[in-house]
Order: structure tokens, then C-alpha cells, then sequence
């Protein structure tokens, strides 16, 4: 077991199964002001844990309670979700001016696609990865590459023309079909995206709301490259869907 | 036949459903934060009952698995860091270690072991994401922060748990 996905599953599943064995406390012995405004809430409580009880069986006997244990049923080797492995720096981007690439690793399926859907698993099976972080070197510069905060204060940011940081995904398939397939599946764009109706290199483009900073420009393009899908997001203070459009076009072309 | 007509009370506003549904993974959560099974449940627990508490206002909430998990997940590494400190003054009077959960496999542990070392963001996100199987989208929301930056966060702390572990995810440059 070498894979950082499934070290990581693995071990949740172990956490999992810990938890499950958990017996639900009452509640009415952490001495809440509820108890001591209505006494006949613990009263309630203790009922309400024999309630609970048969519910959280009954949940656990329906739903089960691991949508780990479902995944890896009838799933094997990369459809599993195991990472595939990295591919060449050149699938990524060489350079990207006034920006600093503070890591490059592979990409599971699962975070490619911001979550996981367990059926997609057995259906797109990448065998190669890439998954590049870029942040502004101004930045880097001023707090060193690991202390950089995110998001960037608004005065710092607003300074630069540069975004704050720029994301890149690349999963390599077998042939053409799964890219094309991954790029029209609906699991691999968020509902709250919305999206924008211009194309980048044959691709979708959406913009993506931040909380953080409301205001500024934040976009998400996926396109299909032969037999690779790329998923390319960037975002900061004084970015537009053109200048995503530059960046991507500067994908694979290292 | 006074504490059935509660119960049925208490379980028509939604608060024992919920409880049912979310304690386990609440602990779950806290568990792998915290580092300590013990801490986790009085976590939970205390959390649920301030829920309970306000049920009339958290109830209503859109996601208040979300809320008690935004809770616990800030409480629980608090609880980490003091405990840290406590601990190590303890074993420098008593020359002992910390004993691991005995029920968890000791690569499991460790795991989770790296992934408490890691800066709060980064350890409550892969908690939320590997643990929960949450979207990046799901655990921002619930912890509060936007969504690239917690994808950079999640990125960075997959990259620092996989050189403690020690498994395969190649950093270097080529």
C-alpha cells in the first residue's frame, strides 16, 4: 500500500469502523441549561437515546454506513481511485510569468473532479496524473513559498496584475473517449459554478464564486487535449476570462 | 406514557434524528483531529448539546451538520494543541509516551498522526475530504473559506502528509 489515496482511505475506513462501535451518549449528562430550565427534557433524553438507537441501527442496516467499503467492491487498480502516476512536467506549464510553481504531483480522479463519486470510479480510469500549484512569486518572495497566506491580503494582492494562484490538473487516459466523457459529465462541475459562454481550446469555462474575496476573478476551464483532460483554475484581484484563456494555452506546451 | 409523548416531542424537532445520524461521524471527526477517542466524544458531546440547546435556531440552518462540524473540527485541534503541551510536560515528569488507540492499526494511526501535525486548514481539510468523502466545495463551505484556497491547502497538506508517511507522490522537479 503505497498510495497516498489509499493510505488515506484506509485509514479512514479504520476510524470509521472505530466510531461505528460507539454507543450514543445522553445528553442530559452534560448538564445543559436545558435540562435545568425544562427537567422534563432529560427525562426525553433518555428515551430519546433508545430512539436514536434503533434509528442509527436502522440507518447504519439501509444506507451502511461507508461509502468506502461500496467503492472498492467492485473496483480494481486505478479504478479505484488510486493515483496514476505523474506524468512529465512537460504535460504541465513551463512557465508562467510572474508566477512561482511551489509543487507538481499527481492528481487523483477524485480531487480532479472536487469530489468523489464512487460509479465513476470504474469508468474513468486515468493512468497518468499531474497536479500542478502556482502562486505569485511577489508573494512567494514577500512570506517564503510555504508561509504564503491564502487568500492574499486585499492591499498585498491588488498591487500585482499577476493572479494570487493558479492550479493545473492533468489526467491522462487510453485514447480520446474518457477525456471527451469526463468533460460532459455532470459530476465534474459543480453546481455552483456558473458557466460562461465563451470556449477555451474546446473546452468549458466557468466562473466560480469565492467567499473569500467576492470580488475578485476566479475561473475554472476544463478542455479535453487528445488523450488528456485538463482542469485549469486561477483567481485573483484583477484577473479576467482572458487572461485564463492565456494561461491555458499554455498548457502541454512545455 | 409521559416520557414516550417527549420523546416523540423531542424527536419531532429534528434533534434526534440528527443526533442519531451525526454523532458517530462527529466523534469520527474530532478522533482524527484530536488524536484522542476520549477527547473526541466530550468534543461531540458538548457540541450536540449546545446544538440542542439551540435547536430552534441551528435546526433551521441549511446544513447544521455543517455548523457542528465547522465546531468541532476548530475545537478539536485547539484540544490537540493543549493536550500537546500537557502531554509533553507530563512525560518530561513521568518519561512516559503516549499510548495509541489501541483499536486503530498502527499505519492507520500514523496516517493520522501526519495529518494532525499539519498547519489547522490543512488537517481539518483532509479530514473532511478523506474522512467524510466530502467535496473540496462541501468541506470550504463548512469550514468557512473559499473554495481555491482550500483546494491549495488540501494540496499542500496532501504533499506533507505523503513525505511523513513516506509513501509514493513525487515532488521533485524534473
Amino acid at each position: 500500500m503505497t498510495d497516498l489515496n489509499e493510505r488515506l482511505q484506509h485509514a479512514s475506513l479504520a476510524v470509521r469502523d472505530r466510531v461505528r462501535l460507539l454507543s450514543l451518549p445522553d445528553l442530559a449528562d452534560r448538564g445543559t441549561p436545558v435540562s435545568r430550565k425544562r427537567p422534563q427534557v432529560l427525562a426525553a433524553l433518555g428515551g430519546l437515546v433508545v430512539v436514536v438507537l434503533i434509528a442509527g441501527l436502522t440507518v447504519l442496516v439501509v444506507r451502511g454506513h461507508s461509502s468506502g467499503q461500496a467503492r472498492t467492491a467492485s473496483c480494481t487498480g486505478h479504478a479505484r481511485n488510486v493515483e496514476a502516476p505523474r506524468l512529465s512536467l512537460r504535460e504541465g506549464m513551463a512557465t508562467l510569468p510572474g508566477m512561482t510553481r511551489v509543487s507538481a504531483g499527481t492528481a487523483p480522479l477524485s480531487t480532479a473532479k472536487d469530489g468523489y463519486v464512487p460509479v465513476l470510479d470504474c469508468t474513468f480510469t486515468p493512468v497518468g496524473s499531474l497536479d500542478e500549484s502556482w502562486l505569485m512569486s511577489a508573494a512567494v518572495a514577500r512570506w517564503g513559498e510555504d508561509h504564503v497566506p491564502l487568500p492574499l491580503p486585499e492591499a498585498f494582492a491588488t498591487q500585482h496584475r499577476e493572479p494570487e494562484q493558479v492550479n493545473l490538473r492533468v489526467l491522462r487516459f487510453v485514447g480520446s473517449d474518457q477525456p471527451l466523457a469526463l468533460l460532459t459529465n455532470r459530476d465534474f462541475a459543480n453546481s455552483s459554478w456558473q458557466t460562461l459562454p465563451v470556449s477555451i481550446r474546446g473546452g468549458k469555462a466557468y466562473r466560480s464564486p469565492n467567499l473569500d474575496r467576492p470580488t475578485w476573478g476566479s475561473y475554472i476551464v476544463q478542455f479535453p487535449s487528445g488523450s488528456e483532460w485538463v482542469e485549469l483554475s486561477a483567481f485573483g484581484p484583477h484577473l479576467s476570462i482572458d487572461d485564463v484563456r492565456a494561461i491555458a494555452e499554455r498548457v502541454g506546451t512545455a | 406514557m409521559r416520557t414516550e409523548g417527549r420523546v416523540v416531542e423531542a424527536a419531532d424537532d429534528g434533534f434526534g434524528r440528527f443526533f442519531a445520524r451525526e454523532y458517530r461521524a462527529v466523534v469520527g471527526l474530532a478522533f482524527v483531529l484530536c488524536g484522542r477517542l476520549d477527547g473526541a466524544e466530550d468534543l461531540a458531546q458538548a457540541a450536540f448539546a449546545a446544538a440542542y440547546r439551540d435547536w430552534a435556531r441551528i435546526g433551521n440552518y441549511d446544513d447544521p451538520g455543517g455548523w457542528i462540524r465547522r465546531v468541532v473540527a476548530n475545537r478539536a485541534v485547539s484540544l490537540r494543541r493543549r493536550r500537546s503541551v500537557e502531554a509533553s510536560a507530563l512525560r518530561r515528569l513521568a518519561g512516559r509516551r503516549s499510548v495509541p488507540d489501541p483499536e486503530i492499526a498502527i499505519e492507520d494511526a500514523a496516517v493520522w498522526s501526519a495529518v494532525r501535525s499539519l498547519p489547522r486548514r490543512q488537517a481539518q481539510l483532509i479530514a473532511l475530504v478523506y474522512l467524510e468523502d466530502r467535496s473540496v466545495r462541501d468541506a470550504a463551505a463548512i469550514l468557512g473559506c473559499g473554495e481555491e484556497t482550500a483546494k491549495t491547502h488540501l494540496r499542500r497538506g496532501r504533499a506533507a502528509v505523503a513525505k511523513r508517511v513516506a509513501v509514493r507522490q513525487s515532488e521533485e522537479f524534473t
